[in-house]
């Protein structure tokens, strides 16, 4: 499943690849996914369930990687982790506590509106009924209770037309839908029919009258002249369904005007018969049930409603006269009027009048209903209880039918027997409202005393509300069960569906043996092992849809390989470095923020949050979000630290579960369980003739049918020749662009997290109290330093920029330039310090009083270079970060107490020392280097180290300082070598050495201690100028060789901050130091 | 803003000419040096990289770097209704949405503009280092157009071989096989007519008809073309565009596949 939202926050870095520039690319595919994919796939499609549906979705997939010529490995999930497992069963609980929750509350508000009905029916029958016409509007809940099957059976004798009107009235219903038009509504038997019925007739004839015009395609006259004609047909025929539609309306609310007279109250004739005709439908599917209680209780009763109710389970003629004893209720007539048709329409035969014979039992059973006692309503509130899904519909249902009853029923109910219904109707939801969902059980009982109720049959009421009790108990019993044993099927059908078996990887497994491809089964994990064969150099990117990969340290993916839909895409993690500025220890700080499978993350935290968070709470892995726990737990308290931005306010309101920043996940994704082997893949050719047969035994395809499939595969790998892609001679440019999608808070926090925007933290003149605090307020602070970096970069170009140009240039005179670098720095970096203004832009910067003269100057220049020089005060800044980080770490190593503390450090003297923390601490600082000055720009983030330890700020300045001018001493001395040797590695070690020796000499002339540098760090003006002349003068014995040709690599490209800064103040520190002299 | 106007507008339509069968879209670079066109097809076999200098133009003026993402096809469909002897400019706001071409008869009785939307193109951009070639032929344009399209009837690709005596270009097929030698041209008086050879080791490389046909659609800007091949290196071929410019491919070669 992968990291939440982590797709979508990763889309721009996204780029579309052509399949064909794939050619001879060894990629990993993860299959476990996959198998999944395929397994639904199938499932889903028109087939249903296939048989062998992973076979044969692995079999096309590979075909398509094999039609491009691509060289797949497939990797399959090993054992599943125990923080997975932890996860998703933690996950499920929550689930399901959750969906308790909810169907408590959908059981609260069934239980709340069928008692606001009960109310309303017996307060007052004329209430509208707001509900139960919203419901009436509802989709059909018929399909999913079929009529228990015994039962129907057992009153097929009584009732045929009863018993198979389900699925009579479906094939009519087919038949209908094909031959409606071809009805003829000018026939004797249409016109025959009750009006209620023509209108629904009518109307369904129109409503489809557009639907099947293909239909009619065939209908077409083939002569051309005749088109006309039948054009004419048509529209006369049009014209007389519209006649007779209006002739119907006309009839119907004549009708409705003579029933007003007779003093009945309908609201809204029209709607009250759908919505009866409805209850009518449902009633059909619960009669076979109700019949038989129904012949039980007539038994028993014997009373008039049970012949009535025995009328009705009767679909003879002589029902008319049986409904006619109910015909009090005047709303009945309509249906009389239909039944009388039925009678006569009945014998008649015919499409229509098996329609209407349907039609008319339902209504007549509705009618029926009513009255007879599905008024009854608490056996359909049981029924309602059990199947939380149709409950509403249901209820409404009753609600509706129960609502006429009463009103047909207040003509010949006596007020007690009111009083009857409205205890009965009463006292079993008293009873049921506290149960607890799943209460079929606690249900028998009250329906049961009820039940017991009409054994004296003495009150008619009494005994259909006996009646109607048990018979909706026995009903609601049914179709409890069955809704168990359905539910029941569904959930295996659906282990079924996502479970991906041991056999068919073994069969999946097979079949990859058979196209020689080589697979591999992880330990644990499958994206895991991708990632890993990726790093080992054994595979050159992974396909997948799996975000997980990105957390294991995948760098190349290609997303939606399979899916038809979109394009492929290609992810690359330096990208997403150089565009989101995540890092994978960022990614998996993400992950623990928004939740993976390993971890349920925090609450209400999504992918743009958790990047604020990170931007908030800057550090390298854990430390971040440690910081962030800490200062929570502060701001939860309410001690100290409150929250300044609006950001931080909303990120006190999270809730972080305990051991929140998991240590465990982090290693969990970091070094995951992977096999190990770095033995190389190798492929065979596919064998066709075994594939042939497999595709034989498994698919049932003919030899001819798989040659079609296979034939493409087998011709492109015999070509013999490759062609090569021009991607593996020339390397792309670097795209670094920030996204320019999503929403402005996102953009935001990328920014934030890139680093290359000033924070929105109003920190400046707070002074830093805890590590969190530092580690957020630093970005201003360091913001200040880079001023002076920035002005040694302005400076330079003047200086240097024939240099730069001509290598030659440059080479001739480094020993000058080395030798003032430390000179001028001192003055222009105590200048900028005392310079308060923060430099939110570097063309703000050019606007500040002149530190240094040649600044104005040059701010011409800088205007053009604006965004490379803001780029690189950006670099510097993060550059200087990891130098804090690891001077803080050589601190820690040579305690100031071993040091004399009178003895000030030399620049020199603290790069040195510099330098070889560096290569000692972070050896990855070095590759990282020069991957970056390779790239056009040279100016990519380096978001990796982000380790800022609080100190004194003054210790930073310093530090920060030193860092500028040692960064460049690593550079040029790389670039120095760069021609002569060949091992990129090598370089960096020979210039780290030659400085490690400086550093340690004993013999140097420089008067100063070769102590730790950086302890005790003191303001660089201090330093004398002798001490600095001599400082000058050994760096510059020490860089003759190395900086003599460093404008060669420079081969006239832009070039960071860093490689400048040390030139920048040469021509002044020349000056200075031959006065002093 | 941005103008660049060349009084030669055959130019442009045979530039597009060049690049619309190999490339359905491309970015065109415009900055102070002038406009660059870079990029692949789509199966990342072949690069087309096309530099017009600014100093080349009648009128260049570019007051901010701007790519224009075009449909070739579209531009080509413009620029055909350009005359041969028109004047062309071109012209686009500093931030733009659309190009316009203007194409100017050469009396300046007749001025037409079209006005074309730009495309966002996400392209891979490459670099493309500059490298000593181990071999580098010059031939006419004419000839080499020629021989791809005679060989290309024989099979898939073309063997381009070259060695002291001369470079030989074959190919083989169902229907047989085909081979094409030319020797260094011993009289140089028509410099355009000439083959010429600069060896540093003897190379032999095979590359797609398919692509080298592409490349020879471009035959109406030069009278010469500069093959440039290496080993481990992509080859080259070069037309240059009078004075203002070249238009450069980059075709990777094929390779004997080992493992089958």
């Amino acid at each position: 499943m992968g990291v939440l939202g982590l797709w979508k926050l990763l889309e721009p870095c996204g780029k579309p690849v052509p399949l064909e520039s794939l050619e001879d690319k060894i990629l990993a595919v993860d299959v476990s996914i996959w198998l999944n994919q395929v397994i639904k796939g199938y499932r889903d499609g028109q087939h249903g369930a296939m048989a062998n549906a992973h076979l044969l979705g692995v079999f096309h997939r590979v075909c398509k990687l094999l039609t491009y010529r691509i060289k797949p490995v497939f990797v399959f999930d090993g054992g599943v982790p125990a923080l997975k497992q932890q996860t998703l069963s933690a996950r499920r609980l929550r689930k399901a506590a959750a969906s308790q929750a909810a169907d408590r509350t959908s059981q609260k508000l069934v239980q709340n509106l069928l008692r606001q009905e009960a109310m309303r029916a017996v307060l007052g029958a004329a209430a509208p009924l707001p509900l139960a016409v919203a419901a009436a509007s509802r989709p059909d809940p018929f399909a999913l209770p079929p009529a228990p099957p015994a039962q129907s059976a057992d009153a097929g004798d009584s009732e045929s037309g009863e018993s198979s009107s389900d699925s009579e009235s479906e094939a009519i219903v087919d038949r209908l839908q094909h031959d409606l038009h071809s009805f003829d509504f000018e026939s004797d038997d249409f016109r025959n029919l009750a009006p209620q019925v023509k209108h629904d007739i009518l109307s369904d004839l129109k409503d489809t009258r557009k639907q099947n015009s293909w239909g009619k395609l065939d209908q077409m006259p083939k002569d051309a002249d005749t088109f006309s004609d039948f054009q004419m047909e048509r529209l006369r025929k049009r014209k007389k369904f519209q006649d007779s539609m209006d002739d119907v309306e006309a009839e119907i609310t004549k009708r409705n005007t003579e029933l007003l007279h007779m003093g009945i109250d309908l609201p809204g004739t029209v709607t009250a018969h759908s919505m009866a005709s409805r209850a009518g439908t449902f009633l059909v599917l619960s009669h076979p049930s109700a019949d038989k209680q129904t012949g039980d209780g007539s038994d028993g009763a014997g009373a008039a409603a049970g012949a009535g109710a025995a009328a009705a389970v009767k679909s003879e003629p002589d029902e008319d006269e049986d409904e006619g004893a109910l015909a009090d209720a005047a709303d009945t007539m309509e249906y009389l009027a239909g039944t009388d048709l039925f009678g006569g329409g009945g014998s008649g035969g015919g499409g229509s009048a098996a329609r209407v014979d349907r039609r008319m039992e339902e209504l007549s059973g509705a009618r029926r209903g009513a009255p007879g006692g599905a008024a009854g309503r608490g056996g359909q509130h049981s029924t309602s209880q059990a199947e939380a899904d149709t409950a509403q519909v249901f209820s409404e249902m009753g609600k509706k039918y129960s609502n006429l009853y009463l009103k047909f029923s207040a003509q010949w109910l006596e007020d007690e027997k009111k009083a009857d219904v409205k205890t009965k109707r009463d006292s079993p939801q008293k009873r049921r409202a506290p149960d607890p969902p799943p209460k079929q059980t606690s249900n028998t009982g009250p329906p049961a005393a009820a039940a017991a109720e009409p054994a004296s049959p003495a009150v008619e009421d009494s005994v259909w509300d006996g009646l109607d009790d048990s018979e909706l108990r026995g009903l609601a019993e049914d179709l409890a069960k069955e809704q168990m044993s359905l539910l029941e099927e569904r959930g295996r059908q659906q282990r079924d569906a996502a479970g991906v078996s041991d056999d068919m990887y073994r069969d999946v497994q097979a079949l990859l043996e058979q196209f020689g491809i080589p697979y591999v089964v992880s330990p644990k994990e499958a994206e895991a092992q991708c990632a890993f064969l990726e790093m080992a150099g054994l595979t050159e990117g992974t396909i997948t849809d799996d975000s997980d990969i990105w957390l294991f340290g995948g760098r190349r993916v290609y997303k939606n390989f399979f899916n038809q839909k979109k394009f492929v895409e290609c992810y690359q993690a330096g990208d997403i470095q150089g565009s989101l500025g995540l890092t994978r220890g960022q990614l998996v700080c993400v992950a623990l923020l928004t939740g993976s499978d390993y971890t349920l993350g925090v609450e209400s935290v999504g992918c743009v949050r958790a990047l604020e968070i990170l931007a908030e709470f800057p550090g390298e892995g854990l430390s971040g979000l440690r910081a962030f726990r800490r200062w929570w737990e502060q701001a939860r308290s309410g001690a100290g630290a409150a929250a300044r931005t609006p950001i931080r306010r909303s990120l006190t309101a999270l809730k972080l579960t305990h051991g929140f920043p998991s240590e465990a996940v982090m290693t969990a994704y970091l070094e995951p369980e992977v096999d190990t082997s770095r033995e190389p893949f190798s492929w065979a050719p596919p064998d066709p003739d075994g594939l042939r047969h497999m595709a034989a035994a498994k698919f049932g395809w003919g030899a001819a049918q798989t040659d079609t499939v296979l034939n493409p595969v087998l011709d492109r790998y015999k070509q013999k020749q490759g062609q090569r892609r021009l991607d593996s001679f020339f390397t792309a440019a670097y795209r670094r662009d920030a996204p320019t999608e999503g929403s402005k808070r996102l953009q935001e926090a990328v920014r934030r997290v890139r680093g290359d925007d000033p924070p929105s933290l109003p920190s400046r003149g707070a002074e830093p109290s805890g590590p969190e605090q530092g580690a957020a307020a630093a970005p201003d602070a360091l913001l200040d330093d880079g001023l002076d970096e920035l002005l040694a970069a302005v400076e330079e170009p003047v200086d240097d920029i024939g240099g730069d140009d001509g290598a030659g240039d440059a080479a001739t005179e480094p020993m000058d330039e080395w030798d003032d670098a430390d000179g001028v720095d001192v003055p222009s970096d105590g200048e900028a310090f005392e310079e308060p203004s923060g430099v939110v832009s570097t063309a703000e910067s050019t606007e500040l009083p002149d530190v240094v003269p040649r600044t104005r100057a040059v701010s011409r220049e800088l205007s053009d270079l604006d965004p490379v020089a803001r780029e690189r005060v950006l670099l510097v800044r993060r550059l200087r970060d990891r130098a804090n980080l690891i001077r803080s770490q050589i601190q820690h190593e040579n305690p100031p107490a071993a040091r004399p503390a009178a003895q000030k450090p030399s620049t020199r003297q603290v790069r040195a020392q510099m330098m070889e923390g560096l290569l000692k601490h972070n050896p990855r600082l070095r590759l990282e280097r020069e991957a970056q000055l390779r790239r056009r720009l040279g100016l990519t983030p380096l978001s990796a180290g982000r380790g800022r330890s609080c100190r004194d700020p003054a210790a930073r300045r310093e530090e920060s300082f030193s860092e500028v001018l040692e960064a460049p001493d690593r550079q040029p001395t790389g670039a120095a070598t760069a021609g002569s040797a060949a091992q990129p590695s090598g370089r960096r070690e020979s210039a780290a050495d030659r400085l490690r020796q400086a550093a340690a000499a004993p013999d140097r002339p420089l008067p100063v201690l070769p102590a730790p540098a950086a302890a005790e760090p003191a303001p660089q003006r201090l330093i004398s100028e002798r001490r600095q002349a001599e400082a000058r003068r050994q760096a510059a014995e020490l860089l003759r060789a190395g900086g003599r040709r460093r404008g060669q690599r420079a081969g006239g490209r832009r070039q960071p901050p860093v490689r400048r800064a040390p030139a920048a103040p040469r021509a002044g520190g020349l000056s200075e130091s031959s006065d002093s002299d | 803003m941005f103008e660049a106007r060349l009084a030669k507008g055959a130019i442009f339509k045979k530039i597009l000419e060049a690049v619309k069968d190999l490339l359905t879209e491309a970015s065109w670079d415009c900055g102070d040096m002038g406009i660059t066109l870079q990029a692949m097809d789509n199966a990342h076999v072949s690069l087309v990289s096309l530099n017009l200098r600014s100093d080349g133009f009648d009128k260049y003026r570019c007051d901010r770097n701007l790519t224009m993402g075009m449909n070739l096809g579209s531009m080509s469909k413009i620029l055909k209704c350009a005359g041969n002897d028109d004047i062309v400019t071109i012209r686009a706001q500093d931030n733009p949405d659309t190009v316009t071409f203007v194409f100017e008869s050469e009396n300046g009785e007749k001025q037409s503009d079209y006005e074309m939307k730009l495309m966002s193109l996400d392209l891979e951009h490459l670099q493309i280092p500059e490298t000593e070639y181990a071999c580098v032929v010059k031939m006419p344009a004419g000839e080499f157009a020629r021989i791809c399209r005679d060989l290309s009837q024989f099979g898939d690709s073309i063997v381009i071989s070259c060695s002291k005596q001369g470079v030989k270009f074959s190919a083989s097929g169902d229907i047989g096989s085909a081979n094409v030698k030319l020797a260094q041209s011993s009289n140089v008086d028509k410099e355009e007519e000439a083959v010429t050879i600069e060896m540093q080791e003897p190379v032999s490389f095979t590359y797609a008809c398919r692509y080298l046909n592409f490349f020879t659609k471009a035959t109406p800007l030069s009278a010469q073309v500069k093959l440039s091949m290496s080993p481990e290196y992509p080859l080259m071929v070069e037309y240059a565009i009078d004075d203002i410019g070249q238009i450069r491919y980059f075709l990777a070669p094929k390779i004997e596949d080992d493992d089958n």
